[in-house]
């Protein structure tokens, strides 16, 4: 518990051996207590430590903290001046810990010059990518530590479970509620048998059952089986209740007007996450989407949305963020391949509207799902597919964390690993399990 | 006349009054298809959509969009 400080170490690295100096401290130490501890004076003073100064008292003096052994009575911690061995009497007593770690108070620098370093590492790491061999990895401290990673298939596991973590994740979904609204769902496939699914259609004249294939993909990779009946595990939230509402026809079309009661629907039903795997091509934000959005949250539903596959990446087009998934209370999910690079046809954020961004991405390259019996499997592309493997990392969190909404939001994209590719594409990256 | 699918989003003051606000848009002309209840949203068509506008309690009249998705044989979806 108690960390003197780091001391000088030579470390061994493929650029060869360097001496790490540690940061400067002050001698000082920065105290943490537990949360409940209503005195952090009386704990310190049982170690001799009571001459300090309570930061309620230093009105008008805020920099004497400084130089004076303080307690900050909101952060529930203290800097203390102390010899090492009166530190061990903060140690825990009778079995109760009053403090959570001491640490040596560091001493900070503004940090000269990054901006220059960093610039001539990036074109160094660009020169690095022309030039060199096709299998390099950029030799600056750029891609030092981030290494290229390569997922594929295994009998296990499809590359998206890995790429997420779900198989390593103790929580399933558990007690929350996933709407996916699309094409509708197979009730009859094998690997939902005995799971909590409820369909409905709101689609005149179609039932809630999925006569295209796009619904059933997608409610799979959202919540599909831990361990399916034959293959690899597809699904992320295989705990979740499932519910497929039929929003878009048997032809793949769809209205604002289904969509919309679909989302009502899915709210009405307590739905922490709601995946939408659909949009239109527009690069105007659908006002009545920033409504829906905006209220969704306010019940306490996240709403995820494909950014679109209307890039050609190849041929230097990036294509635009439509609706809804440009909407502003709307998280917009862009698709990743095994490398983790962006997908070829993957939208890139709608420039200039709020909203408009790429907010997370997710695994959306050869995705192997359910599909409709016979089939039963089927592997494709998309940023539908990226989507619902958000959702299910969403709902994922919502059970870890009881999050949700704008909550839930900042969850994801605080936990999202960050990646080479441009926020423009990726947002904050690429959504990973609890 | 053709009747003009449209999407009217109420305003956040009126949303404990959708009942009224629904009677009034079916007074202008409105057939209506849902009242979304979570969302504050109705949607529906009419022929002539300006008479909605004036309506209490409407926030905005949009015109509604279709949304697809490819074939089921298309390898990006």
């Amino acid at each position: 518990m108690i960390d003197l400080g780091p001391t000088s170490q030579v470390v061994a690295s493929p650029d060869g051996l360097t001496l790490m100096t540690p940061p400067e401290t002050t001698g000082r130490f920065i105290i943490v207590f537990a949360d409940g501890v209503k005195s952090p004076r009386s704990v310190l003073e049982k170690a001799g430590l009571g001459d300090v100064v309570s930061s309620r008292d230093l009105e008008g003096q805020k920099s004497a903290a400084t130089t004076t052994d303080t307690v900050f009575e909101e952060l529930g911690m203290a800097v203390v001046s102390a010899e090492p061995g009166q530190l061990g009497f903060l140690e825990a007593r009778d079995g109760q810990s009053r403090v959570l770690s001491v640490s040596p108070e560091l001493v900070h620098h503004i940090r000269e010059n990054d901006y220059v370093r960093g610039y001539a590492e990036g074109v160094q790491d660009l020169a690095g990518r022309l030039g060199g061999s096709p299998t390099a990895a950029p030799d600056t401290s750029l891609g030092r530590g981030l290494g290229v990673q390569f997922f594929r298939d295994t009998t296990d596991f499809t590359w998206g479970i890995q790429a997420v973590g779900a198989q390593l994740s103790s929580f399933s979904g558990a007690g929350i509620s996933v709407a996916v609204l699309d094409t509708g769902f197979d009730p009859t496939h094998p690997d939902f048998a005995g799971r909590a699914v409820t369909l409905q259609s709101f689609i005149a004249g179609e039932g809630p059952e999925d006569g295209h294939g796009h619904g059933t993909h997608c409610v799979g990779t959202a919540c599909g089986p831990k361990s399916p009946g034959t293959g690899p595990r597809y699904g992320v939230a295989h705990g979740a209740a499932i519910f497929s509402g039929k929003v878009l026809s048997n032809a793949g079309s769809g209205s604002d007007g289904g969509i919309l009661a679909g989302i009502d629907w899915a709210i009405s039903q307590g739905c922490a996450v709601i995946s939408m795997s659909l949009g239109g091509d527009v690069p105007q934000v659908h006002p009545p989407y920033t409504v829906a959005g905006r209220r969704a949250l306010e019940k306490g539903t996240l709403i995820v949305a494909a950014a679109g596959n209307n890039a050609m990446r190849t041929q230097l087009n990036f294509g635009f963020v439509g609706a809804p998934a440009n909407s502003p209370h709307i998280v917009a999910c862009g698709a990743l391949n095994q490398q983790l690079d962006v997908a070829f046809f993957s939208a890139r954020t709608l420039a200039d509207v709020r909203g408009g961004q790429v907010d997370l991405a997710g695994p959306g390259y050869q995705v192997c799902s359910s599909w409709p019996m016979p089939t039963r499997y089927r592997t494709i592309s998309g940023t539908s597919m990226a989507t619902p493997h958000v959702a299910g990392v969403a709902a994922l969190w919502a059970e870890a964390t009881d999050n949700r909404a704008g909550a839930l939001w900042s969850t994801l994209v605080q936990e999202s690993k960050r990646l080479l590719a441009p926020s423009l594409d990726v947002g904050s990256g690429l959504s990973l399990a609890p | 006349m053709v009747r003009i699918p449209v999407t009217v989003s109420v305003d956040d003051e009126h949303l404990d009054k959708l009942d009224d606000v629904v009677r009034q848009l079916r007074e202008q002309g409105m057939t209506v298809e849902h009242v979304l209840l979570s969302l504050g949203i109705v949607t529906g068509s009419i022929e002539d959509v300006d008479a909605l506008l004036d309506v209490e309690g409407v926030l905005r009249v949009d015109l509604e969009g279709r949304k697809d998705v490819p074939p089921p044989d298309q390898e990006i979806q």
